[in-house]
């Protein structure tokens, strides 16, 4: 290995004068003299404002006390420990890869705030996807008496030290190259995932803002192989894992398995912190509870007509009249509601040829004659047993949604709506009524709406339709689920009987356990998922294959089989198992199984399972 | 920032009251109720105005919580800092004398401390009270590399003499100061302005060099460290050759060391001397001893072999 070694000159410290000695002489001719008090006042005050050095203290505690106090927040102990770490021994240099929920932008503010007052950090830039800017400036003013500026339209990246911008904005032509030009004491980069690629605009970015300290923030930093892990790290500090033809010899077996990993647990632990839920960092207990319900002999028949017509087509393969992913949304709209289904069905008779359209118009039909769906009486069955309790609705469609909000204010409920489509301002008001109103107790959330959104002062949440994707679940589940949560959670997984959706609970509850890995090693199957991006396609191909439903559930048996093998196969690396000590990884999910639901519970989601079946 | 304790941020807020004449009221021993003049920034169609308010201060973490509604002033807050901002504009430049209050005795007691073989000339003969001016200038050193670390350096420079004393105004203590320059005796300087400061420059730059070398050190192996590490993710593609060398650029800029020196205030000083003439002794001629009380300090000029 090359080392290189600087020369005496190049370390030899240079003086710099700040202030030009003529200026001072003309002062003094001026003559514009002071009293000896304030003389000397002027040289304590200088004094006091001092950068004396790193020591072990954190400056944020005392500084932020008071205002901690005030808001009731107290840094859990991984929290100090991560920035002492991220500040002391990282250089300022880190990924912090904590698990969801575990309060990574607080870490992130803490480390900003710190730079600030140690007098290392004064151009700061915070990169985040665009729905977090507002979330991020927040947290910053109202837990770090951090001011940022939030960039947006034409602005002036030179003028502002403290700034929050989405990645789209910065790595727009005009705005890159300003960037670029700039050197910022410390660069954040939240979502750092988002990064994995280096052929993206997003990742060229990141690489060419000039900057002393370095901050990304994922809680997924290895998904669907090695390389992104190597792009991420070597984003961060190139040349820790070497090139890329060393780390492939020294620790690629293949794309998704990891050789040497001692040494590559090494390597990491140099440049990474990965916090996790466990004993140390506890988070109250979660339960789940499925809740069955049968549907009407309409909504059976919209089901089943649909399903059969989804088959159809998706059988035909390259001759189908429609898109295959089309086709998949549709069976997904279909089991979410009657007026998503409607929705797609609409659009379908628009495209569709004539032999289909007949038959899609039939079915728009069908479903246009379904005023109301079976599962907004469990919804508000639900709802009056939880009393005043704030609740989250999550569905997949807009459609769904605005059904649940039009039933809802029929029942004299009053409710909120969040999605994707909505201004920044205005999901800060809605989250901010739903907060704080007492007569808006309900929030029906989509799915983009709710990424990356805080709600951990709610505990129930009612999944009206299930994501096929269990890591969507899961990251529905985080927005309460998370560190600030003080009271048990309670999730509500609403499913339809003799519909696809009841056998792919099945799967993942019985077969897979998802549910119970609160402490295991979750993280496992949530990569796994997030690496098979055909896994809804896995799903709708038993669908389309099985004739009946005991042989739909023998597809899905045998799917969740190849899932529990793949789960299963030690030379499949996750994350964890590259950053944690080895006696950690013969942990098995079992040791993390949550208390079940207490049976006979009047409040407890066991007891209204019951009633929903 | 330095760490102070709650008595000492005290302390200094109430001086900064009493010099920009705020009133203040010590409520009880851990609340100050401040009556301050703020800056009210334009805004919209009022102009800045200025506006009389009433800051209530707490200094110990431990007591705030009594005071709802205080403010919590400690190291680093909104407040400290907002005092100190307001500083900028005070104290910049100053012109004071200085007279000594001690008796003869005191002063020959010192002189036999510093100079023992002078005892046996006692008593003296009454000195001629002489006035010398010195150039007093505080600065801030920041040291940085990837850390980075501040001190201040307070530098006197003798204006007839050209001899430099650190640590100036501490040495200086509590002395009691008069605004303007004394009327008579002031010993001629022999160097202007532009060569005071020449002299201080060439001062502190032997300060630094003569500051123990580890920070240097230990920049500059991180430094290698970080070098060595990027090389190896460049070695192998001599395309990249030239983004190695503008990323290796960026890092010397990280680690180099350099010293940021930013001056806070100068003050023109006048400094009793008191000049003894010795007589003659044995094989020397008559002599002159100077001694600056305040500096504790003795010069003897004049003395030549027989």
């Amino acid at each position: 290995m090359r080392s290189f070694l600087t020369t005496q000159e190049e370390f030899t410290p240079q003086l710099e004068f700040l202030t030009n000695p003529a200026e001072i002489i003309n002062g003094i001719h001026r003559q514009e003299w002071d009293s000896w008090a304030a003389f000397r006042l002027r040289v304590r005050a200088a004094e006091i404002s001092l950068f004396t050095g790193f020591d072990d203290e954190l400056l944020i505690y005392p500084h932020l006390h008071e205002r901690w106090r005030q808001a009731g927040l107290v840094p859990y102990p991984h929290q100090e420990a991560t920035v002492k770490r991220v500040i002391g021994e990282l250089r300022g240099r880190a990924i912090l890869a904590d698990e969801v929920g575990l309060g990574k932008t607080i870490e992130a503010g803490m480390i900003i705030k710190e730079y600030c007052l140690r007098g290392l950090a004064k151009k700061i830039l915070i990169l985040t996807p665009a729905s977090l800017c507002r979330q991020w400036a927040a947290e910053l003013s109202q837990k770090f008496a951090l001011y940022p500026v939030l960039a947006k339209g034409d602005f002036n990246w030179e003028r502002y030290d403290l700034v929050i911008a989405s990645i789209d904005l910065a790595k727009q032509e005009k705005n890159r190259k300003v960037i670029e030009s700039l050197y910022y004491d410390l660069l954040v980069v939240d979502e750092a995932h988002k990064l994995k690629n280096p052929s993206t605009k997003n990742l060229q970015l990141v690489s060419r803002i000039r900057k002393k300290f370095f901050l990304l923030l994922t809680a997924t930093p290895l998904q669907n192989d090695l390389k992104e892990l190597f792009n991420l790290i070597s984003l961060l500090r190139p040349g820790q894992l070497g090139s890329y033809r060393t780390f492939r010899r020294q620790f690629m077996a293949d794309k998704r398995t990891a050789k040497n990993p001692e040494e590559l647990r090494s390597l990491l632990g140099r440049v990474m912190i990965r916090n996790k839920r466990g004993p140390q960092i506890n988070l109250p207990p979660r339960k789940v509870a499925t809740m069955p319900l049968s549907l009407s002999p309409e909504e059976n028949e919209l089901y089943r007509r649909v399903t059969a017509f989804v088959k159809e087509e998706y059988r035909k393969g390259e001759r189908a009249g429609v898109n295959p992913l089309t086709l998949i949304t549709l069976q997904r709209e279909v089991c979410s509601s009657s007026f998503a289904a409607a929705t797609t069905l609409f659009h379908l008779s628009q495209k569709a040829g004539e032999a289909e359209a007949e038959k899609i118009v039939a079915l728009m039909e069908l479903s246009g004659r379904l005023k109301e769906n079976t599962k907004m009486n469990l919804v508000e069955e639900i709802l009056r047993q939880t009393g005043d309790e704030k609740v989250i609705i999550f569905t997949e469609f807009l459609a769904t949604q605005r059904y649940i909000h039009a039933r809802l204010k029929r029942k004299g409920i009053l409710s909120l709506t969040f999605d994707g489509s909505m201004s920044a301002s205005k999901k800060d008001f809605t989250l901010g009524r739903f907060r704080r109103d007492p007569a808006h107790r309900v929030l029906i959330c989509t799915e983009s709406g709710g990424e990356g959104v805080n709600l951990q002062f709610c505990r129930t949440m009612i999944n009206y339709d299930l994501p096929w994707n269990p890591m969507r679940l899961e990251q529905r589940i985080g927005r309460i689920h998370r560190l600030g949560q003080t009271r048990e959670v309670y999730v509500y997984n609403l499913v339809s009987r003799g519909t696809i959706e009841e056998h792919l609970l099945r799967l993942l509850m019985e077969k897979v356990r998802l549910f119970e890995m609160v402490i295991g090693d979750l993280q496992r199957i949530v990569n796994y998922f997030a690496r098979e991006k055909s896994f809804e396609a896995r799903v709708m191909g038993a669908l389309v294959a099985a004739e009946d439903e005991a042989e739909l559930n023998r597809n899905l048996e045998r799917l969740g089989d190849e899932l529990l093998a793949r789960l299963t196969r030690k030379e499949e690396w996750s994350v964890d198992d590259l950053i944690m000590p080895a006696e950690d990884l013969s942990k098995t999910p079992e040791e993390g199984k949550p208390e079940s639901p207490r049976e006979g519970q009047n409040r407890g989601p066991a007891a209204i399972a019951e009633q929903g079946r | 920032m330095a760490s102070l304790t709650p008595e000492e941020v005290k302390a200094f807020i109430i001086e900064t009251l009493k010099v920009s004449g705020a009133g203040y009221r010590q409520v009880d021993e851990d609340l100050l109720l401040a009556e301050v003049t703020v800056e009210i920034p334009p805004m919209f169609f009022d102009p800045p105005r200025l506006e009389k308010q009433t800051l209530n201060l707490v200094f110990n973490p431990a007591a705030s919580a009594s005071y709802p509604g205080a403010e919590l002033v400690i190291p680093g807050s909104y407040r400290l800092n907002w005092f100190i901002d307001g500083l900028q504009t005070r104290g910049n430049y100053t012109l004071q004398r200085f007279k000594y209050k001690g008796t003869a005795a005191e002063i020959e007691a010192a002189l036999g401390t510093l100079r023992p073989e002078l005892k046996e000339k006692f008593p003296l003969p009454a000195p001629e009270e002489k006035v010398r001016p010195f150039l007093l200038v505080n600065y801030i050193l920041s040291y940085q590399t990837d850390e980075l670390y501040e001190e201040l350096v307070s530098l006197g420079l003798d204006m007839a003499g050209g001899t430099i004393s650190p640590d100036f105004l501490r040495a200086l203590g509590e002395a009691e100061a008069a605004p303007g320059p004394p009327e008579t005796g002031v010993e001629p300087p022999s160097h202007s302005l532009e060569e005071a400061f020449a002299l201080l420059h060439q001062y502190l730059n032997q300060v630094v060099l003569a500051r123990d070398p580890r920070w240097v050190e230990e920049a500059r192996a991180r430094y290698e460290e970080e070098l060595t590490c990027l090389y190896q993710y460049y070695q192998e593609d001599r395309r990249d050759f030239g983004i190695f060398q503008s990323r290796a650029l960026d890092l010397y800029d990280k680690f180099r060391p350099r010293v940021l020196v930013r001056l806070v205030n100068v003050g023109l000083l006048y400094l009793p001397v008191f000049v003894y003439e010795l007589p003659e002794d044995g094989n020397r001629k008559k002599a002159l001893l100077h001694y600056l009380p305040f500096l504790n300090q003795v010069e003897i000029t004049n003395t030549r072999e027989k």
